[in-house]
């Protein structure tokens, strides 16, 4: 198993009322809100939070991008990446990820990242995303492209990573007459690519296409599940097996002394993040044409559950596996059920969430490394690397 | 509810285009909004007493195609174009409302030799600069109702209960061949101002006084784009005058439409 510690960087104050008060904590929450001497604090503290990781002996730290919100503080993830280079030497970070149909120029990514790899002596784990429905309204990009874009990016800058340059590159969306990027990653043939996701139809396709691994971000335990089933099924149409080390769960985690303990302590932070900074409108989530019509029929069926993700009781969201909260011993059990159910081989641990402060934070890295970890790691070993005949 | 024409199928170069069509006289071309062209209404009906109405489904829209190609305002226009080709129609008078309202302009201003009449309707396509207009795509169907609603009682009955998963994909369908037209810039083309000089048809503009979606303030860019065109304004009426208020929008098109003829 290997772990990779997620961050989000949340803002953390916004009222007790706030969902009362405003329509949505991305896209419109107004920017007059944020103090940026409460900013300067926070990153400081969120950094510490991702450096000590290393010394706790996770394999990576994961950073990500959100764009105009409450929920996260990193809308260019690879300055934030930048930032914990040099102050860390062994762990990978990954950057979960670069939402390139975003970005007007693909190759600023592919420098970046190159850039990055170089730096670290290849510690960079590119994820590649759409970003979530809501990036296009921040962004002004039409989510009818979306996905074409996020294709053709990533074409390009694999392309731009791994071919001698200058090359000339004719698409539909990008068109350049020198492609021809220095640096060039140092690992070969380059980074490791993780897809973070929802998952949808198109998307698990494309991944298993690649044997790329697909990360599913927090969601009831049997939809995830499910979601691996699918990419195992696509990869055995493909002729190979997709073992644990493609399939990765991303699960907010607290562990204390005992269960009790864990709820008194936490509940009200991971709350938070349900609650306040989950809160949008849902047209937010699926802009028109952002969905593919392979997934628009289970989109429809899933908003009917979005409906309640806001609504949904800290001891229902225990239960399904939204979350996991308890004492060392529980937590390791509950992880090990779930790891034996749905074979997964990258747990990435969000033990930073909503307003949870520095002192648990610490406190939930230290018992999650100290007292699970070491339980877990021997589960989830890669699968025999033979293709199905 | 009058019984509507019979549904067309128009092969337009490959994209199935849905067309009803009623009446005679003088060919009238509706073109329709972004919550497409809907049950056939008393306005088509009464317009269709005085001329031959011709009502398509844009492509993208209702049960015509949405090809692959369709990305801009002008691959819509050369649709139109091939389709008045197809019907042998080379010059009409043209009625559009909100996105339908842009697309007569854009088609007046690019084949100014099709258009000989011109009514656009709380027309979109032109927008005082850093005005914000309400995002229909951050809203649920009954917010985008009431929206464009200035009657709100109106509005309440116009809200399904519970859309049948047919309803939410025919108006996914719409809303996302309007977002690929017109997600951004919303609502408008930066270059419409300053080529609709080109506009040669006698002009009508019409606006509903407390549409709330596009604000009437907007329609001074329409006065000034097109110097010969006039504005008429309906009072108690928000952005959806056909729906709101049928009889006073059928009579000033029609009446408009009829002069000069």
């Amino acid at each position: 198993m290997e772990f990779h510690l997620f961050h989000l960087m949340p803002w953390p104050y916004l009222p007790d009322d706030f969902e009362q008060n405003n329509p949505s904590a991305w896209v419109t929450y107004s920017n007059s809100n944020y103090d940026p001497a409460k900013g300067n604090e926070l990153y400081n503290r969120y950094l510490d939070e991702l450096e000590y990781a290393e010394e706790l002996g996770f394999d990576g730290v994961c950073v990500n991008e959100h764009h105009q919100t409450a929920y996260g503080q990193m809308p260019a993830p690879n300055l934030i990446a930048a930032a914990l280079a040099r102050r860390t030497k062994r762990i990978t970070i990954a950057i979960l990820g670069n939402a390139v149909p975003l970005r007007d120029h693909p190759l600023r990514v592919a420098e970046e990242v190159a850039m990055l790899d170089v730096i670290t002596g290849g510690r960079i784990i590119c994820g590649f995303v759409r970003g979530i429905g809501s990036e296009y309204f921040a962004f002004g990009v039409n989510p009818v492209d979306s996905r074409e874009r996020f294709l053709e990016a990533i074409d390009l800058i694999l392309k731009a990573w791994t071919e001698p340059g200058p090359f000339t590159w004719d698409g539909k969306h990008y068109q350049l007459r020198y492609v021809n990027v220095w640096p060039r990653p140092i690992q070969k043939p380059h980074p490791r690519i993780f897809v973070p996701s929802t998952g949808s139809v198109e998307t698990i396709e494309w991944a298993s296409d690649h044997k790329y691994p697909f990360i599913r971000v927090y969601e009831v335990a049997s939809v995830v599940k499910a979601l691996f089933d699918e990419y195992r099924e696509a990869a055995a149409k493909r002729g190979y097996e997709a073992g644990p080390e493609l399939l990765g769960w991303m699960v907010p985690i607290y562990v204390a002394e005992t269960d009790q303990a864990a709820r008194a302590e936490a509940e009200k932070h991971v709350m938070y993040l349900f609650q306040k900074l989950q809160h949008r409108p849902l047209a937010y989530l699926s802009p028109p044409g952002y969905t593919g019509e392979a997934s628009l029929a289970r989109a429809i069926e899933r908003m009917g559950r979005r409906k309640e993700m806001p609504h949904r009781s800290f001891d229902e969201m225990q239960d399904q596996g939204m979350i996991i909260f308890g004492s060392s011993e529980t937590v390791r059990q509950r992880l090990e059920a779930f790891q034996k159910d749905m074979r997964f081989g990258i747990l990435v641990p969000l033990l930073q969430f909503g307003s949870l402060p520095h002192d648990l934070t610490v406190k939930n890295m230290e018992l999650f490394a100290r007292n699970v970890m070491p339980h877990l790691r021997p589960l989830g070993q890669p699968a025999a690397a033979s293709a199905v005949s | 509810m009058v019984e509507a024409p019979p549904s067309e199928f128009i092969d337009v170069h490959g994209v199935k285009t849905h067309v009803r069509q009623r009446g005679s006289g003088e060919p009238v071309l509706i073109l329709h909004g972004a919550g497409g062209a809907g049950l056939w209404n008393p306005y088509y009906e009464a317009l269709s007493k005085r001329f031959h109405l011709i009502v398509p489904d844009h492509p993208g829209f209702g049960t015509s195609d949405r090809p692959d190609w369709l990305e801009t305002m002008d691959d819509m226009l050369y649709h139109y174009i091939d389709l008045l080709e197809l019907l042998g129609i080379p010059r009409l008078k043209v009625a559009g409302t909100s996105l339908g309202g842009w697309m007569a302009a854009e088609l007046a201003v690019a084949h100014p030799h099709v258009v000989e009449r011109m009514v656009v309707i709380d027309p979109a396509g032109l927008k005082i600069p850093g005005m914000f207009l309400p995002d229909l795509f951050s809203m649920t169907e009954e917010e985008h109702t009431r929206i464009i609603f200035h009657d709100q009682e109106l509005a309440t009955k116009q809200i399904p209960v519970t859309p049948s998963s047919e309803a939410t994909l025919q108006r996914i369908k719409n809303l996302t061949t309007f977002a690929r037209l017109s997600w951004n810039p919303y609502l408008y083309n930066p270059r419409l101002l300053r080529r609709l000089h080109r506009v040669k048809a006698p002009t009508l503009v019409v606006w509903g006084r407390e549409d709330r979606l596009i604000p009437i303030e907007n329609s001074k860019l329409w006065l000034e784009g097109i110097p010969h065109a006039r504005l008429e304004t309906i009072e108690e009426c928000g952005h959806v005058p056909h729906r709101e208020r049928p009889d006073e929008l059928t009579r000033i098109v029609a009446d408009f439409l009829s002069e000069g003829s």
